[in-house]
């Protein structure tokens, strides 16, 4: 029922491009208006079908944003997928004010030198793999045939860092899914956070030091400004933005529409002054968890209000896809995804061994750490305007990897979630074991019929 | 009961994400059709000089290699060239947004008759098969611009004042960006329960009375040199309207029960021909006239085409009156017999649209599909049922609150995307598709009625700050066109009431007779003029805009004047007013006191 109702509505969406003026789309509020609706019911029957073959909700998402998409059916066009990116940074703020109110200090320090050694091995290590796994594939990669070799080393240094970075949306959505909970589950979400820092900071370092090695002219002096305003700036005005919402939390019933329209202005404002805005909501998120007693019931706001923002985010990724880079630079891409991918397991795999991390996330933590979305698709934007002589084809190698991890790693992660038995931990009323090392036989017995899981991510019930 | 809001609220920012999303990549300098520029390139596909703004919008169909970076930290977006060698780059800011710091003309070769007949070219090879529509639909020229800005390549109306300009610099653009959240935070205290109840003990609670400081707000947003809701703000949340027009639209439509209808009190069919055609022929002839006497052009097919418009918003009755009317303690016959003629009227009124939008349609000359006139009609029906069985069909999926919220805006968004994409009327796409779902059976129907209920008044406030943006005041044809109208709605109003009581007196009881000669507008009327807004242009559109806004608000004033006066004093003046243009008016029973109203069923 559920794919005729998607056949339909492709009937139903191309039927009005047919409309369309040959030159342009009809009308582009409109069409804007009919992409948005289009997508979500789309995500949404899309993801519904994938759970009940076994598949993550959000992989559906994903999937019918890149069906649907430009480089597929096309019957979403790129101006349409431009207007929705708004979706993007509300989603972002929204998952990065979620991860942030979960990281309690003082709950995390037993797992604190895993995710530092995670960091240090898996997370930096994967990135000097990526670089070296770069600058061996130099030749497959047509874009750095003319530049020297210093050059060359530094622009295989930075799309080391840029396919290093990960995706704290994935791993919150496919948790919520899942209802999981558990030393694997905190420690991926705690590290997959941390590590996007550790990212965006190489990212501004790497990238200064190879552009100098262009000409450009660079300013140390205004790089380290620059920096200190975008994380200490951003970190302080998370602070405030976190005072706002547990006042508001703590005095006003309801909040969802106020911690929305804050991941809103966040987003939006943020960026034209220089924040970032997954810092400012990730300061806002810890803030109110250390400092407040708000953050559950900012976790229960932004549940009931999040699931179609979700969707929308996602579908839109999705479609943002280009699926056309992986014609022309397939191998290589596939060659840096499944290094990426091992690099992140063993290194996930030598960090737990030397933090002594639970067994659980040793075997099962790095598939956390594979999925991508937003951060690396902002940095290889990034990337690009920072780079134009590279052309096309840099980023376009970057957009591969990712439209592979996202087709992949949500995957991977949702089936280790079940392997670990950390899924459905929530629904069972189970208390987290941070300590545990447990690992269970198989998955939990109501996992195995899909039908068992909640309705949706933002119908489960927080502890 | 704790004010919890978090699905309907949700909705509202998700509406608001929507369109402040357009900012981004819409094109800010988009040039409006109603541009000089716009209207010349339009006209002759010769944009010659364009100014900056203009030309830094134009994916130059000419360019290879087209690369649009739409920054967003999302993807880029590639342009496919159809030929030349230039390379266009139109970054936004360090991040994207509102305020991008589009280049100027030298980044962007200016288009010249050939590169605007490259897709011309285009266009037509496409027309052809439909093949390789794609490849097109990707590319916006300034023609299609200027089509697609207002969806009528007629020659538009000319740009208001306190036009800002097509883009807003990163100050204007975080204060837009507050001014919209607040306007949204206002709407949505507008419709807090709280707020409601405070109005029905002020007595203000008629539709257009609470919603006129919404109206205000929206117009001093606009005119007040606030900036907040700028023409480029008003162009990029413009997605917003065909989404809140179909939000009306459903709502509506989820509230007609055919089965009321079935039991109409007698007389009921009559009474509403009697108090609806008449007012509907006093506004077409009235507002005929007027136009044929003040316009300059005399199209007679647009001066019917006006009229017939603002006759049908003006043959509408609030569908709060009702429910007004039996906390009064008006007996439950009358407010039954009141309910059932507002049910037709909106039924009678969606006809009018489907039938104005099908028989008057915006220019054609760019559209892919053509049709005969009667095709349209069948479309709109076809359109609405097709998507009514689609959404009926994915509500029987859903499991919980959060899926029916999904579910709901996805739909509304769908319907009314698709219907204004297609230049028609979201209102009444949408309105068939609720009508439909509301007389077929369904476990879901408690879940979307409430999803509805709770959103339904922040989204109608929210429409009213983008109307009272939209309202032109400094027109002075749009006021005289305002009091045209509501001396002829209220004259043929009375005149039908005054009839029909001749021909069957007794019927209509002094209460009924009084609320359906002075009767207030609602939401719907306002929905079918800016829906003819949307579609339509002209220099008389703004002007029709005006008298309805306007003509609703003092439509109100005389009904608090006269029909909802609580003192007895003022019933007596009203009485007296009344019965002195309408002899045949009869005066209601005195009422007793010591017997207290009959409890009144609420209506739904």
């Amino acid at each position: 029922m559920k794919l005729v109702l998607i056949v339909v509505l492709a009937g139903l969406m191309q039927a009005a491009r047919a409309f369309a003026p040959p030159s342009g789309i009809g009308s582009l509020p409109a069409a804007t208006a009919l992409a948005c609706g289009y997508l979500l019911l789309t995500g949404f029957l899309l993801g519904a079908a994938f759970k009940r073959i076994g598949l993550p909700k959000l992989t559906g998402y994903l999937f019918a944003g890149i069906v649907t998409g430009p480089n597929v059916l096309g019957l979403v066009s790129h101006e349409q997928v431009a207007n929705l990116q708004i979706f993007n940074g509300v989603a972002i703020a929204l998952i990065a004010l979620t991860a942030g109110s979960e990281m309690h200090f003082r709950s995390l320090r037993p797992i604190m030198r895993t995710i530092g050694w995670v960091s240090l091995i898996a997370v930096t290590g994967t990135s000097l793999l990526l670089w070296l796994a770069a600058w061996l594939l130099r030749d497959m990669l047509p874009f750095l045939s003319a530049g020297s070799e210093l050059q060359v080393v530094a622009v295989c240094a930075v799309l080391g860092v840029v396919m290093g970075a990960k995706s704290p949306a994935v791993v919150v959505a496919l948790r919520d899914e899942t209802d999981a909970d558990g030393p694997m589950v905190r420690t991926v979400l705690s590290s997959v956070v941390l590590s996007d820092l550790v990212v965006i900071l190489l990212f501004a370092l790497v990238s200064t030091w190879a552009r100098s090695t262009f000409g450009q002219s660079v300013d140390a002096a205004e790089t380290a400004s620059t920096l200190a305003w975008e994380i200490l700036g951003s970190a302080g005005v998370g602070v405030l933005v976190g005072v706002l919402i547990a006042l508001y939390l703590r005095f006003v019933k309801g909040g969802a529409l106020f911690v929305l329209a804050v991941a809103f202005l966040v987003a939006e404002i943020g960026r034209r002054l220089d924040f970032d805005p997954l810092l400012v909501a990730l300061s806002a998120g810890i803030f109110i968890r250390n400092a407040t007693n708000a953050a559950q019931r900012l976790l229960s706001e932004t549940e009931s209000a999040a699931f179609p923002v979700y969707i929308a985010f996602f579908a839109v990724t999705g479609a943002g896809v280009h699926l056309d880079a992986l014609v022309t630079l397939g191998l290589p891409a596939a060659i840096l995804v499944a290094l990426r991918g091992v690099g992140l397991y063993f290194g996930t795999d030598l960090a737990s061994r030397v933090a002594k991390a639970p067994e659980v996330f040793r075997r099962y933590g790095g598939f956390g750490l594979m999925p991508q979305a937003g951060l690396a698709l902002a940095l290889a934007i990034l990337f690009k305007k920072n780079f134009p002589d590279l052309g096309e084809d840099a980023s376009a190698l970057i957009f591969g990897i990712v439209a592979l991890n996202e087709m992949i790693a949500p995957v991977l992660f949702r089936l280790a979630l079940i392997r670990s038995g950390e899924a459905g931990k929530l629904r069972r009323g189970d208390a987290p074991d941070l300590d545990g090392s447990q690992i269970p036989d198989g998955p939990p017995p109501e996992l195995q019929p899909p039908e068992m899981e909640p309705s949706s991510f933002a119908d489960a019930p927080r502890p | 009961m704790p004010w919890r809001l978090p699905s309907a609220t949700l909705a509202l920012v998700v509406t608001l994400l929507c369109g402040v999303g357009a900012v981004r990549a819409e094109p800010d300098a988009l040039p409006d059709s109603s541009t000089p520029v716009a209207r010349e390139v339009d006209a002759r596909g010769d944009a010659g000089p364009l100014p900056d703004a203009t030309a830094d919008v134009i994916h130059d169909t000419g360019g290879a290699a087209t690369d649009v970076i739409h920054d967003t930290g999302g993807t880029p977006t590639d342009v496919p060239d159809t030929g030349s060698t230039a390379t266009t780059d139109v970054p936004g800011d360090a991040h994207g947004d509102l305020g991008a710091d589009v280049p100027s003309a030298d980044a962007t070769p200016l288009p010249d008759a050939d590169a605007l007949d490259t897709s011309s070219d285009g266009s037509d090879a496409n027309t052809a098969d439909g093949a390789d529509l794609d490849a097109h639909a990707d590319v916006l020229t300034p023609a299609d611009a200027a089509d697609t800005s207002h969806g009528s390549a007629k020659p538009s109306v000319p740009p208001p004042k306190g036009t800002t300009g097509p883009t807003l610099s990163t100050g204007d653009a975080i204060k837009a960006i507050f001014g919209l959240v607040l306007l949204m935070a206002l709407a949505w205290l507008g419709g807090h329960p709280k707020v409601q109840r405070l109005e029905q003990k002020l007595r203000i609670s008629q539709v257009i009375t609470a919603g006129f400081p919404f109206v205000l707000i929206g117009l001093v947003s606009r005119e007040g040199g606030l900036g907040i809701l700028s023409q480029p703000v008003l162009d990029a949340i413009r997605p917003l309207l065909p989404l809140g027009l179909g939000w009306i639209g459903f709502a509506v439509g989820f509230r007609f029960d055919v089965r009321r209808l079935d039991g109409m009190p007698k007389l009921t069919a009559e009474t509403f021909v009697a108090t609806t055609a008449l007012p509907y022929l006093f506004i077409v002839g009235a507002v005929a006239g007027l136009f044929y006497l003040t316009s300059d052009a005399h199209d007679p097919l647009v001066v019917i085409r006006d009229a017939t418009i603002l006759a049908t918003a003006g043959a509408m009755t609030a569908v709060s009156l009702p429910r007004f009317l039996a906390r009064q303690g008006t007996e439950p016959s009358a407010v039954d017999r009141i309910t059932c003629i507002i049910q037709l009227e909106e039924l009678a009124a969606l006809l009018g649209v489907i039938l104005i939008g099908a028989f008057f349609r915006p220019d054609q000359a760019d559209l892919g599909w053509r049709l005969p006139s009667v095709g349209w009609v069948f479309v709109t029906l076809g359109i609405g049922t097709a998507l009514s069985g689609v959404i009926f069909a994915i509500l029987g999926t859903i499991k919980g609150q959060a899926e029916t919220l999904v579910v709901m805006l996805g739909s509304i968004c769908f319907a009314a995307g698709m219907a204004s994409f297609l230049r028609l009327s979201p209102v009444v796409v949408c309105f068939i598709a609720g009508a439909v779902l509301q007389n077929f059976p369904g476990p879901w129907k408690a879940q979307v009625r409430s999803a509805l209920a709770r959103i339904e008044r922040p989204v109608y406030l929210l429409f009213l700050i983008i109307a009272g943006a939209l309202w032109r005041v400094d027109e002075w044809q749009g006021w005289v066109l305002m009091l045209v109208f509501v001396v002829a709605r209220l004259i043929g109003r009375q005149g039908g009431v005054f009839f029909f009581a001749r021909r069957h007196p007794g019927v209509l009881s002094a209460v009924e007779q009084r609320h359906l000669a002075i009767s207030p507008m609602g939401a719907l009327s306002l929905a079918i003029i800016v829906t003819a807004q949307d579609l339509y242009s002209g220099p008389t559109v703004p002007w029709m805009v005006n008298a309805v806004i306007g003509g609703a608000i003092l439509t109100e004033v005389v009904v608090q004047t006269f029909a909802f006066g609580g003192e007895r004093a003022r019933t007596r003046t009203a009485q007296r007013m009344t019965r002195s243009f309408f002899p045949a008016y009869v005066d209601p029973p005195p009422r007793d006191e010591t017997v207290p109203p009959p409890p009144v069923e609420e209506p739904r």
